[in-house]
């Protein structure tokens, strides 16, 4: 009995196996074709040159960035319509280590783009840096949006191209969570001896 | 059976067995591969016979590995493939190779050829372990065991591109809530 059993067990991981193929296939296939409609996430690295390792305030950002051991800094324009879409989806409270410069064509256009994200919020807690005109841009030599620069340490150390918010959450840095230990660790038994 | 014999014959099984069962997904491919080495279409059509054997050899090994037909059976296909791989490397230009099916994209050549090695090593260590053959019961579960590993390791790839298409999904989906807005 035993036997006939272990063979139906065998034809059916066969089956499996097969039937993961296909599914593996047809993954393969709506990617294609989602390449050819053009509508995949296709992050690109941005070549920062002479502002990498440099310090954020030396362009107009908060000082307050100089002294973060790990930010993203997200650059969006009024003008663009990913950044819109990024916009869009934000919660009102923007995730912590994440700041954001909205590159604006005039005050007005940048209040309009506040309000219609609702993004008051943020502007209020200074995470929402409105940059009028593009200067703080135009000093780092950015024309691209939404481009995210990493930083680290209190400098700026690389930039990708942010084509959506899926890939924004994915590139935001971790916040460091504090873990309970059960019982003492060596090291600190050690310590508390001597 | 020893654990080096039933080792070596279950390595082959999963290597026949993954093979065969590639193949029989697309089982115009050895056809289209033999008809590229340059063997009359009507012979390339027997190319769909390497699927059973392929098949059958596979399933042979777990169950009677010590068999002469069963250890000859692996020693022509190994010989065929380097066989088919040493007159690709004797043409002028590439031809794909059909070994797990049309989705890779290997070409035939010398892995075909170097391949004979193992494979030779694997019927001398059946015949000089003393492979002799499991119960019923046994081999049962072996096979059992083979096809659920292979099972495991094609679902690897799998569960990766689902996450890779629900993030896609997910992403297109952002944009068109923002179009729709």
């Amino acid at each position: 009995m035993v036997a006939p059993m272990m063979i139906a067990v065998a034809i059916l991981a066969l089956i499996v196996f097969v039937l993961c193929g296909v599914v593996y296939e047809l993954f393969r296939d709506v990617r294609q074709l989602r390449d050819a409609a053009g509508i995949l996430d296709r992050p690109l690295d941005v070549d920062i040159g002479a502002v990498c390792g440099t310090r954020p305030s030396s362009y107009g950002f908060p000082e307050a960035l100089d002294s973060t051991p790990s930010a993203l800094i997200l650059f969006l324009s009024d003008r663009c319509g990913t950044c819109r879409s990024i916009a869009a989806s934000l919660d009102r409270q923007l995730p912590p280590m994440l700041w954001i410069v909205l590159e604006a064509r005039s005050a007005e256009s940048a209040a309009s783009f506040i309000s219609s994200h609702e993004m008051a919020s943020m502007s209020s807690d200074g995470t929402l840096i409105v940059d009028v005109g593009g200067t703080i841009a135009a000093r780092i030599g950015l024309d691209a949006t939404p481009v995210g620069f990493r930083l680290q340490d209190g400098r700026l150390v690389n930039a990708t191209t942010v084509p959506s918010m899926r890939y924004l959450k994915s590139i935001l840095p971790k916040p460091i969570t504090l873990k309970r230990v059960n019982g003492v660790p060596k090291e600190r038994e050690a310590w508390q001896v001597s | 059976m020893t654990g080096v014999a039933t080792t070596v014959a279950l390595l082959g099984a999963f290597v026949l067995l993954w093979a065969g069962l590639e193949k029989a997904r697309d089982p115009g491919a050895p056809a289209s591969t033999l008809r590229a080495l340059g063997v009359p279409p009507r012979l390339a059509a027997l190319g769909l016979l390497v699927i059973p054997a392929e098949l059958a050899i596979g399933v042979a090994l777990v169950f009677r590995p010590d068999s002469a037909w069963t250890q000859g059976g692996v020693l022509v296909l190994a010989g065929t493939f380097a066989f088919a791989g040493l007159l690709a490397l004797h043409r002028a230009e590439q031809i794909r190779c059909a070994c797990f099916g049309s989705g890779r994209g290997g070409y035939l050549g010398a892995n075909q050829a170097l391949a004979l090695i193992p494979w030779i090593a694997g019927v001398a260590i059946l015949i000089v372990a003393d492979a002799g053959h499991a119960s019923r019961t046994r081999a049962s579960a072996l096979l059992a065991g083979v096809a659920l590993t292979m099972a495991g390791v094609r679902l690897m790839p799998v569960l990766s591109a689902w996450h890779e298409a629900r993030g896609d999904r997910r992403s297109a989906q952002e944009t068109y809530r923002w179009l729709h807005r």
